[in-house]
This record gives C-alpha cells, structure tokens and sequence, in this order.
C-alpha cells in the first residue's frame, strides 16, 4: 500500500462533520452561513444601543453581559467542542460584504505587515484598555469598542482585499485562530489524491459563475487546502468547501492540539516555529489573561495605592 | 460608507455622554449603610422615604437587588421591612469585597415605583 493511499485511507476514517445528518446539510448551504452572521448582527447591534441608551449598570446591560461574560464562555466552549465557530459567525465580516457590494478595493495588504506584528500590539493593546477603562463595568465604552471594530474592520477591508482585517489586524480572530489549534475539527481536505489531479484550484483561486453554480470566492487568508495544516488562520468560513467543485473539502475531527509542534510548513503561514511574531502572539495569548487576573488581586492594588501614595498621583 | 459614519456620529450624539442622573419623581429617598465603611458580609440599609417638605411618604413595599459593578457575579436580594412611617430596614448580604451597586425599588400608595441606585465602591474582603 502507498503511502497516500494510506494516508486517504486514514482521511477517510475521521468524522466528517460536512456529512452529518442534517447539521452537514445546513453548514454546506452558504445561507446557514449568512443565517448565523445576520443572527449575530443584530445581537450586536442591540449591544451597541443598549450600550448607549440603556442602564449604565453593567449587570444589567446586554454590552458588558454578553460581550464580557457570556460570549466569552460561549466562544470558549465551542472552540473546545468544535471548532472556530464564532469566526464563521462573524457579524464583522457581513458588515463588510455589504459594503463591498459598492466598494471594491483594489490594494493588497502591504508587504512589510504581513505578519501578526499589528494584531500583537492590538491584542495587547484591548487587554490594556480593558483594564484601564474598566470596559466590564462600562456599557457605554463597551459599546463603542463594539462599534469601533465595526467600523475599522469594514475601512480596512473596504481599502485592501482579502481579508486582511482577519489575518492581521482581528484581535478577537488572533485568540480564535491560537485557541482553535486545540479544537477537535478542522476544515481540511478528504483525499489528498483529488487535489492532486486538480487544475482549478479552486478552494484558493474561486471559482466563476457556471450555468449550474454561483461564483465562488476562494479562501480569503490565503490558505491553500492542499498544503493547509491545522486550524492557524483558519476562520472556519467554508469559501474554500462552497469553491470545491469536488466536494472534497469537509469539517474534519482530528486530535486536538497535535498541529502545535507539527513541524511541515504551513499554507498561508509558513513555517511556525521561524515565526517570531507568532511566537510572540502566543505569549500574549498564554500570559495576557493571567496578567489581566493578576492585577485584580489585592496585592496589586495594595502595591498601586502605595504607588499613587508615593508619587502623590491619582490611582 | 459616509452614510454610515454620519448615522453612527449622529447615534453618538444622540447617546450623550453621562449615565441618567437623579429622577425627578417627587420622592425624597435617603438610604443608609451600616457597617461603615461597607464589608462583606450581612449589611442593614435603612432606607427613609419622604416628600420634598420632609414629609414621610407612604409605601406598599421596598425591594433591594445588589450587584457588583462588573457582570458574571451572583446578586443578592431582599425586601425591607416597615419599621415606622417612611422608615424601612432590610439586610442584604454582600457576598464578596469589590465594587457593589444597591437598587432599591419603592412602590408607593399611589401605584407609583421610584428607583435609586447607590453605589459602594470598595467594600472590604471579610
């Protein structure tokens, strides 16, 4: 037996959630997709004007409830059951398709910050602020955060193509995409053999309009499924199973947290471990949310009166 | 896209700048804490219920719902009891220190609700 061949014998084993009964069917209709984006749109925009105009109490008010408490524990919960869910449901996204029905940019992201550099710094920078404005017990600022992303995730994507907001920028995508490494799916090829004989590569390139089929864009972070590994950069959006003209694209189990030190080098991300920046997005990551517990103890805050006291500042 | 920034600068605007102040309801509410400075623990509110000339106002029941100022935390109830006219007593249990918010919801005679809202920041770990 070939080496491929038992490499797709083994592919052919894993569960493949693209052919479960009725859940299979809903995910590769892209109005599922459209269903679940327009779904978190309005949640967000209820947050925002609740945020806004509602009580200031944040217990008591949808932005800091749901975007500090419960979908937090939702996004974590399904990226250990699943997968990358929330990015496939990303309101954001749907936003900005909207408004590149009028806008067609025409610029790629620049060379030089095609890398996490940015999404770095912002995701450092969220966790700063989350913590200087108090934003769990602060509706009206939450809301603005939220409307904020809207807003700045639509002007880059309006500029330059792709998605260049999701790979570079998103700081919730960054948590996503690092946590979905330990999820148990991945969007991933069937049979290695199919790609083999494909021509088209259309899971990458789109596919245009036939009499029987819509156009199709293909993956907009750049990752090619046949050399695809593991779920980094992954948005979990299913361009690249609605572009397969083989059907040979599915939501796939594998284990958990083995692409960590899979050493082969990736589609759309190269080389992990020659990734400083990826390195560096991982510390944050790992090190951000104990820091951001850290400094609710009281300790730290005995340590930052005695500060404030010393420098005669305003804590 | 400018449609949008315009709508969102108006909604803004709109949306002002500072938390709804104090209602102007014809009640007169004062509520008291003890101990103080607030600890966790069981807590004893007084709250006194008058018009604006002093006078007591008649209520059918007060109720209280303490929060911490974040979400995700458990909140506490109770309902307070008439000691004499415009006087009432509750005890609420503060759970943990931090930052806590009193809601404190009166229904007078005359069907009318009032609400206030105190905040104790900082109270002290048992």
């Amino acid at each position: 037996m070939s080496a491929t061949a038992t490499r797709a014998e083994v592919q052919t084993e894993r569960f493949d959630l693209l052919r479960f009964p009725v859940i299979g069917r809903l995910l590769r209709r892209p109005a599922t997709r459209l269903a679940a984006r327009l779904l978190l749109l309005v949640v967000a925009g209820l947050m925002i004007l609740h945020g806004w105009f509602g009580s200031q109490l944040a217990p008591k008010n949808l932005a800091t409830l749901l975007s500090w408490v419960h979908f937090r524990g939702l996004l974590v919960l399904a990226l250990l059951i699943a997968g990358n869910v929330f990015c496939y449901s990303c309101p954001f996204v749907l936003f900005r398709d909207l408004l590149r029905r009028v806008a067609h940019p025409a610029l790629r992201w620049p060379r030089r910050l095609r890398n996490k550099w940015t999404a770095v710094a912002l995701f450092a920078g969220v966790l700063y602020l989350y913590e200087l404005l108090d934003l769990w017990s602060d509706p009206w600022s939450t809301a603005w955060l939220i409307a904020g992303y809207f807003v700045v995730a639509a002007a880059v994507d309006v500029v330059f193509r792709g998605a260049s907001f999701c790979k570079y920028l998103c700081p919730i995508g960054q948590f996503n995409f690092l946590a979905s490494t330990v999820s148990p799916l991945e969007v991933a090829v069937r049979d290695h053999d199919v790609c083999a004989n494909c021509t088209g590569k259309e899971c990458i390139a789109g596919a245009a309009r036939t009499p029987a089929r819509p156009a199709r864009r293909g993956c907009e972070l750049e990752l090619f499924q046949q050399l695809k590994v593991g779920n980094l950069d992954c948005t979990f959006c299913l361009d690249c199973v609605y572009a397969c003209p083989y059907d040979n694209v599915g939501i796939l189990s594998r284990v958990p947290a083995a692409e960590i030190d899979d050493p082969r080098p990736r589609s759309g991300v190269g080389k992990p471990a020659r990734r400083a920046d990826l390195a560096f997005l991982s510390t944050v990551f790992v090190f951000g949310a104990l820091l951001n517990a850290f400094g609710m103890v009281s300790p730290v805050y005995a340590l930052e009166q005695w500060l404030s006291d010393l420098l005669g500042v305003a804590r | 896209m400018a449609g949008l920034l315009a709508a969102t600068a108006l909604l803004a605007a709109a949306a002002g700048c500072s938390p709804p102040g104090v209602p102007d309801d014809g009640a007169r509410v004062e509520i008291n804490v003890t101990p103080q400075p607030p600890a966790a623990g069981s807590a004893r509110i007084e709250i006194l219920i008058s018009d604006p000339q002093g006078r007591p106002l008649a209520a059918t029941g007060v109720d209280l719902e303490a929060n911490m100022s974040h979400p995700g935390m458990q909140p506490s109830f109770a309902t307070a009891r008439l000691e004499q006219p415009g006087r009432w007593l509750a005890e609420l249990e503060l759970t943990m220190g931090g930052d806590w918010v009193v809601l404190v919801t009166a229904r007078l005679e005359d069907g009318r609700a009032i609400r206030r809202e105190l905040r104790l920041p900082g109270v002290e770990p048992r």
